[in-house]
C-alpha cells in the first residue's frame, strides 16, 4: 500500500513538473522511460529466475488445475473487454482490449502502449491499470467475502506476485500464496506478448 | 519492444545463477522499487509535457477506469466459477 501511494506521487510530480515547465526543456524532451524499462525488467527478471521454485512447485499441490486460475483470470478481462468494446463506440475495440491486456502491470503495458498505439492509450493503460492494483488493495477482504478465495488473486491479475501479494497472502490465505505467484507470473509474462500480438 | 524480453529472459538466467544471494536479491528488490518510482516520475513527465493529452485527461480517465472495472469483473467472476468447481474443500458433515 505504502509504495502504490509513493508510486502515485512520483507520477503526479512527474506531471506537474513537465505540464507548469519547472525543468529545463532539453531534460524534458527526452523520453527516459524507454531507457529505464530495460533495466527495470531485467531486475524483475532476477527476481524470478532467482525464485524458480516458486513456479513449479505449486503443480505438485495443486496439480493441473492450477493453470485455470491464470485461464480464468485473463480469460474473464479478454471476454469482458471484448463485449465492452463491441457495444462502445468511445475507444476502439482493439484498444480496448489492449488496455484491459495490462492485468494491473501498468509500468510494462503503458510503456509498450505509448510505443504501439500513441501517448492517449498509453495514459489510459496506466490509469486503467493503476487502478486495478489499487482497487484490489483496497477491496481484496470484500472480494473474498463475495467471490471466494481466489478473486482477489484474479483481480491483482500480474500484480499478484509482488505488488498485491502481501493482501492475498492476508486475506485469502497463506495456503494460497503458491497460486498467486503461479498465476502472478504467467499473467505477467502474457502482457508483452498479447499486446504484440494485438499490434502485429 | 521484442529486445525488452530478451533482456527480462536473460535476467532471469542471471537471476537462477544468483538464486543463493539472499543479501544481493534483496538489495536487487529495493533498486526494482527504485526503478518503478523512476519510471513512473519518467511517464510523468511524458505525459504532463503532452498538451494533447492534458486536455483531455478527465475524459481519458473516465474511460481508463470503465475498462479497468469491466476487466477486474469479467477475471473475478471466471475465478469464482472456478473456485467453487475445483477449489472449494468439501464441506464436512
Amino acid at each position: 500500500m505504502r509504495s502504490s501511494v509513493i508510486i502515485l506521487f512520483c507520477f503526479i510530480s512527474g506531471v506537474l513538473i513537465s505540464y507548469y515547465r519547472w525543468f529545463p526543456e532539453m531534460f524534458l524532451a527526452v523520453d527516459w522511460s524507454r531507457y529505464i524499462l530495460p533495466v527495470m525488467m531485467f531486475l524483475v527478471g532476477i527476481s524470478i529466475g532467482s525464485d524458480l521454485k516458486n513456479l513449479y512447485e505449486p503443480f505438485r499441490i495443486y496439480k493441473l488445475k492450477i493453470v485455470l486460475v491464470p485461464l480464468a483470470t485473463i480469460g474473464g478481462t479478454l471476454l469482458t473487454c471484448l463485449i465492452l468494446g463491441l457495444c462502445w463506440s468511445a475507444v476502439s475495440l482493439r484498444d480496448t482490449i489492449a488496455v484491459g491486456s495490462g492485468f494491473g502491470y501498468y509500468s510494462l503495458s503503458a510503456v509498450y502502449l505509448k510505443e504501439l498505439a500513441g501517448s492517449e492509450i498509453g495514459m489510459m493503460a496506466l490509469i486503467s491499470n493503476l487502478f486495478r492494483e489499487l482497487f484490489t488493495l483496497l477491496a481484496a477482504p470484500l472480494l473474498v467475502m463475495y467471490f471466494g478465495r481466489l478473486a482477489p488473486i484474479a483481480s491483482a491479475g500480474a500484480t499478484a506476485m509482488d505488488t498485491s501479494l502481501p493482501v492475498i497472502v492476508r486475506y485469502s490465505g497463506a495456503d494460497f500464496i503458491s497460486i498467486a505467484v503461479f498465476c502472478g507470473a504467467v499473467v505477467d509474462f502474457s502482457v508483452p506478448v498479447l499486446l504484440s500480438f494485438f499490434y502485429l | 519492444m521484442f529486445i525488452v524480453m530478451i533482456i527480462m529472459l536473460a535476467g532471469v538466467a542471471v537471476g537462477y545463477f544468483l538464486r543463493d544471494r539472499k543479501r544481493l536479491l534483496l538489495k536487487i528488490g529495493q533498486w526494482n522499487m527504485t526503478a518503478i518510482y523512476l519510471l513512473l516520475f519518467a511517464m510523468g513527465l511524458s505525459v504532463g509535457g503532452d498538451e494533447q493529452v492534458m486536455r483531455q485527461l478527465d475524459r481519458l480517465g473516465g474511460q481508463s477506469i470503465v475498462i479497468s472495472l469491466c476487466s477486474i469483473g469479467g477475471s473475478v467472476f471466471l475465478s469464482w466459477v472456478v473456485y467453487i468447481c475445483f477449489f472449494r474443500r468439501p464441506v464436512k458433515k
